[in-house]
């Protein structure tokens, strides 16, 4: 009984250990490269926006002339866009596959400041505005089948993105 | 699932990661607690400390969940350089972890062998071939991992409800264990159903960070956990049944084991040596074999109760000493030799079975050790003398020549005891073995300080005398001899001869082995032997003569007188050389066989009955016997066994007539008559010359050669009145005859004086009897066969009929 009971406390806290030092080594490691050495101290704490204001639509975008995408344009309104309440999805696509989303950044007096979203299963392109900022995975369905993952996106703003719009174009991957 | 975001942030990346950090804690606690227990559980199963191999699927299942929740935990994703692995590894984790899940709950929780026991086997297999499939599809490019998704949610819903029902049935069926299970499979199942419902189909609410997943994965560990608690305790108190029981059986074999037992702990010295040997236990046995009580045992010092211990190993104390607990330090160590304790022996097992202690098993071999000894003496010994035998003898020699430079000057003494093969054949072997005793009694007191004797032969004793020099080798020959005749004078049994060679280191200049010294030894004994052949002769026949004089009352002056006679009858018959030594050694020793008849025969005044006289004629053939067996009578042999041969053939043993009848024979016959005739006996007075002389006139051509009569009548009457009383031994030297020169080798007096011992001794082996009878017989026992009408002539006879005795001796004719 005592070997017993002796053993298991040893595997126990051998464990314990390996699974504390591994987490705990990772996120410090990457706290202190990415975080602490970069970032000015005043903005470790409650410096996050979450962007609420989000709104949806159905499809894709028609591509003028200039190549610009149409619904980037402010001066087109014609209604198409629908509030939602973020986290969340937007209500059934029904027939459509594609879908925009955009929502107007805060006016944050921030330097270096970093869009962070996380997208399931989907490729995805980023727009401030009408210029991409960011891009994941190949923007088509014929090309590949494998998962694109759930991952977290972080894209670094430009100084002057108080205010502006940004445009989320989900690359219309998934069937389901 | 297009569009589907579940985080968006603005703001430093710092303060963005803190904020996931603390959305998702919750999902890391979980999954990594799931992985801690699986790893403890699947540890515990491959060190073995408990076996039921089942559990092994509870590892992996919790395992493969927590790596599932892991792998989906946003904060993992976060800091890995490949985060769409993650997505691939929590589907890897997610499809198989059912598979575990299903095998661990149908071998513990299910009723065994039954249609839903099979059913959730079927649905693990099924789980597992998905998994497969799944991954190979995606990897060959055809179906992405994405897709199989929701073809794993339709099947994980039937595992649950497959789980359900299987877990409903045994509970049914009386499986008590399964109880706790369902609430643990259904909070898995709904919060896994509800998780994907969600995932799938909630557009609308607003959905929390794997909440329901999380809520269930709680439900399922806990179910988990006290389901390893009551397996714990259920453990735990059968190994605590276990220990008990083995505790008790130890304590049984411990007290009841045969062996004695000491536990011991040792204390130093500040040098590191041992100092005491404290007992903190003994057994029961132990107080037995040393008597005293485990009171007085405990608390007291091993080693002065037993202080052979500490010479016993003492390199294992030093190495119990300098070394740690290693396995070479627990190992037992038993004693090769037996240990002498207390007047018994002892074999030790000693072993360490912690540090600075030290346990003792005493097995008494006592008995065996004695055994041993006996074997070994046995193996070593001459039963008979107690020296060593000729094996060790042949080791010794071995040993003493591999040493042979530290043991000069070395001597060796070679002993032949003279005559024990012919006392062994004509006396048996009690009195060879009485000779031998006596010889090895002599031996021993001379030589048993300074030596090695070992009787290497039937009659051959050897001593080996390391560091003694000639000279001391010499003084105790000569010891050795004073010995013999003190002891030959002391007693009238058996006497003593010896044969002695002697030889030593000393005498060779050159190195030689010790074999060669023993060849010289023996070499010198063999010289000594021939030097006193001569001698050992006379003395042959004088002890037979002093045999046949100290035992016979007829025989006082007899044997001289008719050997005076004999001569004087050779020399008128112009006998050669060797019948004169035949017939001389004849006169003296025909009679020999008398040593065989019983006493009461022999010594019988009256007359002797058909059977006395049957037995009394058997002295013939034993007095041939006698002498066929050495080599210095067997000349004479013959003569003896046909000494009572009558010239008409009505003689004994074969009834030979005539000239069959050996020449000396016939001789002895007339001569032997005549002297009885003519001297006085105790029962009868003697009968003048020329009385006997006309008896034995009348018995020629019955009794006696007709021829012989003639010439002896004509010797006594041509010699005179007195031939017969005169003519003794004197003439015998005028014969120009050694009557003592009988052969080459001789045989030593020793022989023919244990031969008169034989009498004393009344031995009952066929040798007994009484030689005193002398001549006697030739009295009692000629009448019956001299008897003309061939009945029995002493059959009208009273006891002590002088005239009857005396007519038998010369023959029947006159009392007929």
């Amino acid at each position: 009984m005592f070997r017993l009971r002796k053993s298991v406390i040893y595997a126990a806290a051998f464990i314990a250990a390996a699974a504390a030092i591994t987490f705990g080594v990772i996120f410090v490691a990457k706290l202190n490269k990415e975080l602490i050495s970069e970032i000015p101290s005043p903005y470790y704490h409650d410096k996050t926006f979450r962007l609420n204001n989000w709104q949806y639509r159905w499809g894709d975008s028609p591509v003028e002339a200039d190549g610009r995408f149409l619904w980037m344009d402010k001066s087109y309104d014609d209604g198409g866009w629908t509030d939602y309440e973020f986290p969340g999805r937007p209500a059934n696509s029904g027939r459509y596959r594609s879908i925009w989303i955009k929502a107007v950044l805060p006016v944050l007096d921030m330097d270096h400041a970093t869009f962070g979203l996380r997208v399931t299963q989907n490729t995805v392109e980023v727009y401030l505005e009408d210029r991409l900022i960011y891009s994941y995975g190949t923007h088509s369905i014929s090309e590949t089948v494998r998962t694109p993952g759930s991952i977290w996106h972080f894209i670094d703003l430009p100084d002057d993105f108080a205010g502006k719009t940004v445009y989320i174009r989900p690359a219309p991957l998934s069937l389901i | 699932m297009t569009g589907y975001l579940t985080q968006a942030f603005v703001g430093h990346r710092a303060a963005i990661y803190i904020d996931i950090f603390k959305m998702n804690i919750s999902t890391l606690l979980i999954g990594s607690l799931c992985i801690f227990l699986g790893l403890a559980i699947i540890m515990i199963q491959v060190l073995s400390l408990y076996r039921r191999n089942s559990d092994i699927y509870l590892g992996l299942g919790s395992v493969f969940i927590g790596g599932w929740l892991l792998m989906e935990c946003n904060l993992i994703q976060l800091f890995t350089p490949a985060p769409v692995s993650m997505t691939y590894a929590a589907n890897f984790f997610v499809y198989l972890a059912p598979v575990f899940l299903l095998l661990f709950v149908e071998r513990n929780y299910i009723v065994e062998n039954t249609s839903y026991a099979r059913l959730m086997r079927i649905q693990a297999m099924l789980h597992a071939i998905f998994a497969v499939a799944a991954f190979a599809l995606d990897f060959l490019g055809l179906v992405s991992v994405l897709y199989s998704v929701r073809v794993f949610t339709f099947m994980f819903a039937a595992t649950v409800l497959i789980g359900v029902y299987a877990t409903v049935r045994s509970i049914i069926a009386g499986k008590k264990s399964a109880r706790i299970l369902i609430i643990g499979i259904l909070a898995l199942g709904i919060s896994g159903l509800m998780d994907t419902f969600l995932f799938f189909y909630n557009t609308s609410q607003q959905q929390k960070d794997n909440i329901v997943s999380e809520a269930g994965m709680l439900v399922f560990l806990t179910v988990l956990m006290i389901n390893a608690a009551l397996e714990l305790k259920q453990l735990y108190k059968q190994i605590e049944q276990q220990s008990k029981e083995t505790e008790t059986n130890y304590k049984s074999l411990f007290t009841n084991m045969t062996d004695g037992f000491t536990l011991n702990r040792l204390e130093y010295d500040d040098d590191g040596h041992l100092k005491h040997c404290i007992i903190c236990e003994v057994n029961d046995a132990f107080s037995e074999q040393f008597g005293l009580g485990r009171d007085e045992l405990v608390g007291s010092d091993l080693l002065e109760l037993l202080p052979e211990i500490a010479d016993i190993c003492p390199e294992r104390y030093d190495y119990l000493d300098a070394a740690e607990e290693t396995a070479a330090v627990r190992e037992a160590h038993i004693t090769d030799e037996a240990v002498r304790l207390r007047g018994k022996w002892y074999k030790l097992s000693i072993f360490f079975p912690q540090k600075d202690h030290m346990s003792i098993i005493f097995s008494d071999v006592t008995a065996m050790k004695k055994a041993e000894e006996t074997i070994r003496r046995q193996a070593y010994t001459d039963s008979m003398t107690g020296f060593c035998n000729r094996l060790f003898f042949e080791s010794e020699m071995l040993r003493m020549n591999a040493d042979l430079d530290t043991l000069k000057p070395l001597s060796i003494v070679v002993i032949d005891i003279d005559g024990l093969k012919i006392t062994n054949d004509t006396f048996g072997h009690n009195a060879g073995d009485e000779l031998l005793k006596k010889a090895a009694s002599i031996i021993r007191k001379v030589f048993r300080n300074c030596g090695s004797i070992s009787r290497i032969g039937g009659d051959e004793f050897c001593v080996l005398l390391p560091n003694t020099d000639l000279k001391t080798a010499q003084e105790k020959i000569e010891h050795l001899l004073k010995l013999q005749n003190r002891l030959n004078n002391i007693y009238s049994d058996i006497p003593i001869g010896m044969s002695i060679g002697l030889a030593s280191t000393e005498e060779s200049e050159k190195e030689e082995d010790i074999y060669s010294v023993y060849r010289r030894a023996d070499d010198d004994m063999y010289r000594y032997k021939i030097g006193q052949t001569s001698s050992a002769k006379s003395r042959v026949v004088d002890m037979l003569l002093a045999a046949l004089a100290e035992k016979d009352f007829v025989a006082q002056g007899h044997v001289e007188r008719i050997s005076g006679l004999c001569m004087q009858m050779a020399d008128a018959l112009d006998l050669n050389e060797g019948q004169k030594r035949n017939l001389l050694l004849l006169s003296k020793i025909h009679d020999l066989g008398k040593i065989g008849v019983p006493d009461d025969i022999l010594n019988k005044p009256g007359k002797l009955t058909k059977k006395e006289f049957e037995k009394m004629k058997t002295h013939v053939n034993i007095g041939f016997n006698i002498a066929s067996r050495a080599k210095e009578l067997v000349s004479v042999a013959p003569f003896i066994l046909h000494h009572h041969e009558h010239w008409n053939g009505t003689g004994y043993p074969d009834g030979l007539k005539g000239e069959e009848i050996p020449l000396e024979c016939r001789i002895l016959s007339i001569i032997d008559a005549y002297d009885a005739m003519t001297n006085d006996r105790p029962y009868h007075k003697g009968i003048s010359v020329d009385e006997a002389l006309e008896e034995i006139q009348k018995c020629a051509g019955k009794q006696f050669d007709p021829f012989l009569v003639e010439k002896f009548i004509e010797i006594i009457k041509g010699a005179g009145k007195d031939a017969g009383g005169e003519a003794d031994g004197t003439d015998t030297a005028d014969s120009g005859v050694d009557p003592y020169d009988l052969d080459e080798t001789g045989i030593t007096y020793t022989i023919f004086n244990s031969m008169i011992d034989a009498k004393a001794d009344s031995m009952a082996n066929g040798f007994a009897g009484n030689m005193a009878c002398g001549m006697a017989d030739s009295i009692t026992g000629s009448p019956i066969e001299c008897n003309d009408d061939g009945t029995n002539a002493d059959a009208g006879k009273t006891d002590g009929d002088l005239a009857g005795e005396y007519y038998a001796a010369v023959g029947n004719s006159t009392v007929g």
